[in-house]
């Protein structure tokens, strides 16, 4: 059977390849998306002090370490046995949504939108930052500010851009200052201004995609985020929800310390990311999505009034039930940057946020700690185990891309389905089959983002191995 | 977030990563020396299309870099200008060239603009300098203080 195999895949986080195996005449019967980068975090953090966890686990990604931070930092939390101070409850939030402004910036405006704005079709030579500069200057302008605002939070709070050692277990390591909170209140009207330009522009191009909307990862799965007392959108706390693709609610609320009596994980033998699953339903029929995506499925609302009124718009998409289409990942990012950006309002208006009891102190208590939270691209999972001298004997760390890869490989093989017919690809039919693993904005960790055009070396195999045709985009 | 300025000091490096923290810690050390407004210093652990804004603004811009191209110890100092090739596609990091083009695109501007190296003895995990790079960190940040008030100056 022939096989057409596409690597590197760009604009994503990491090293990953994705596998098509044609019939004789040139459909696509198979996909797989391998993930080829090994970290090895839960083995060699085994023996260290549980309280070095967040530093340690941070590093898993230079992109998003804030979310390792934050789940790390819980799951210590929990085996502390403490309840940490509100004060530092409200500033992990500030950052946690800081950290999702950013990275939501990143991938819509740098990542996604040369192909929404200048076409999948379009000559590869220009389908980047650079013609995007040129086409709609403003637009580029603003993903670059806004990006910069959410790193800036993260900096004056953390000290750091990267890897910043602020957050700790038991909370913070230091309260608010008054000129603090000005100062990220004083960016927060710009970044409005800019949410909510890009989320109009979007929203009037949106009906237009109807074609990739279909192909791009449009099937029935759950769907799987954290959600608050009220069942509103959560990032930070609260339980997790899973709905199916017919909106039912299958499990309304379950609690960190029991997510294992609902996902389990797979694993492949030519992937180093497992596959989870939902375990009443088995693998692989127990298939799900996280992310911005899922999380807008899941909530009842957002809980702000912005991003209500563009849940209301998200929801016609797709009246009465989820919006199943992993293409609108791009449309549910944008809402969540109007949410996050009200939401850290409303939290630094608090003064309470100013508290400067911002950490509790105590040594292992429990030898099991769970750690749940919103990363920007989904939910999140720090599971620990520790020894009675408080050192590390057990890590299970899940994370957004992990949950997500079931339904990646099932969005690769309907894009191809729809778009490549062997041997003759175009590039055109190759991007989109990236485009729609770039919907997930999967994070393979710390690896570069590459943009536009990115060498592909396409081959056509044969059952016996012989090379039937070569493509190579240089 | 973004001020104007004169001069722009980014130190660029992993702390974590021997003499890579070439950069940050000549920075830092400057911090103490250098009290002058239109001196801004920054820094990073990589180069990412955000400075383009803070590039904006000033009027010439020193990049201090670690070098695994030269001779442990060997110091370098030349001007660099934009460039639309090499690494100009990516994201997550940028040549200080390719920043550059990014600042002139995004802004229609960038400033003049030189890098200084230092080559590496050594990158393993560690928070210490080796010392054949640590002895030179006195002559580099001696350089340095002095280039910035020429550039004041002119």
């Amino acid at each position: 059977m022939p096989t057409l195999t596409i690597e590197p895949i760009t604009r994503i986080e990491g090293h990953a390849r994705i596998t098509l195996q044609l019939s004789d005449a040139g459909d696509v019967e198979r996909a797989q998306f391998h993930v080829t980068q090994l970290r090895g975090f839960e083995k060699f953090c085994e023996g260290r002090p549980f309280p070095e966890m967040p530093s340690l686990t941070a590093r898993t990604c230079g992109i998003c370490p804030v979310s390792h931070l934050i789940a790390s930092s819980k799951a210590c939390d929990a085996l502390m046995a403490v309840e940490i101070p509100p004060a530092a409850v409200r500033l992990r939030r500030v950052i946690n949504l800081a950290q999702l402004l950013q990275s939501h910036a990143l991938s819509f405006f740098h990542l996604s939108s040369p192909d929404l704005l200048l076409g999948w079709d379009s000559d590869p030579a220009s389908r980047n930052v650079f013609g995007l500069i040129r086409e709609h200057p403003q637009l580029a302008k603003d993903g670059v500010r806004l990006r910069q605002i959410g790193q800036s939070i993260i900096e004056r709070l953390g000290n750091k851009r990267v890897h910043p050692s602020w957050i700790v277990p038991g909370g913070v390591q230091s309260a608010m200052t008054p000129e603090v909170r000005a100062e990220i209140r004083a960016w927060l009207p710009e970044a409005m201004d800019i949410a909510e330009r890009t989320y109009r522009l979007y929203r009037g191009m949106v009906k237009g995609f109807k074609a990739e909307a279909e192909a791009f990862g449009d099937f029935p799965s759950l769907f799987m985020g954290l959600v608050d007392s009220k069942g509103n959108l959560e990032h930070y706390d609260g339980v997790l929800r899973i709905k199916n693709s017919e909106g039912h609610v299958i499990e309304a609320g379950v609690r960190a310390d029991d997510y294992v009596d609902i996902i389990a994980e797979a694993a492949e033998d030519d992937s180093f990311v497992k596959s989870p699953y939902y375990v009443p339903m088995g693998y692989p029929q127990g298939m799900y999505r996280v992310g911005p995506l899922a999380r807008l499925n899941v909530a009842e609302r957002c809980g702000t009034p912005v991003a209500d009124e563009a849940l209301d718009e998200f929801r016609e998409l797709s009246p009465g039930r989820p919006v199943s289409s992993s293409f609108h990942f791009h449309m549910a990012r944008l809402i969540e940057i109007l949410f996050a950006i009200e939401r850290l309002e409303q939290l630094t208006a608090n003064a309470n946020i100013l508290d400067t009891k911002v950490r509790a102190r105590a040594r292992g208590n429990k030898n099991r700690g769970i750690g749940i939270s919103e990363a920007p691209r989904g939910t999140l999972i720090h599971d620990y185990s520790i020894d009675d001298e408080g050192r590390i004997t057990g890590v299970n760390l899940i994370i957004a891309t992990g949950h997500n890869n079931l339904a990646m490989n099932r969005s690769v093989l309907q894009v191809a389905r729809r778009y490549v017919r062997g041997p003759n690809v175009s590039e055109g039919m190759l991007n989109r089959v990236e485009a729609v693993i770039r919907c997930y904005d999967p994070c393979l960790s710390c690896a570069s983002h590459e943009f536009g055009r990115m060498p592909l070396d396409v081959r056509f195999i044969d059952a016996r191995g012989h090379e039937l045709g070569r493509a190579l985009r240089k | 977030m973004t001020r104007s300025v004169s001069i722009l000091i980014v130190g660029v490096g992993n702390r974590l990563r021997e003499d890579d923290a070439f950069g940050p810690l000549v920075a830092e050390q400057l911090e103490h020396r250098i009290d002058d407004e239109r001196v801004e210093i920054l820094e990073r652990a990589t180069l990412t299309p955000e400075l383009t804004e803070n590039l904006a603004q000033a009027s010439h811009v020193i990049f201090l870099d670690a070098s695994a191209e030269l001779a442990p110890g060997e110091f370098e100092r030349r001007p660099i200008s934009r460039d639309s090739r090499g690494d100009l596609a990516l994201v997550h990091f940028l040549s200080p060239e390719a920043l550059l083009e990014w600042t002139t695109r995004l802004f229609g501007k960038a400033p003049s603009a030189e890098i200084w190296l230092m080559g590496v003895a050594g990158t393993g995990l560690s928070e210490q300098l080796t010392p054949t790079v640590a002895g030179r960190l006195p002559e580099v940040l001696e350089l340095l203080a002095r280039r910035i008030q020429e550039l004041l100056v002119e």
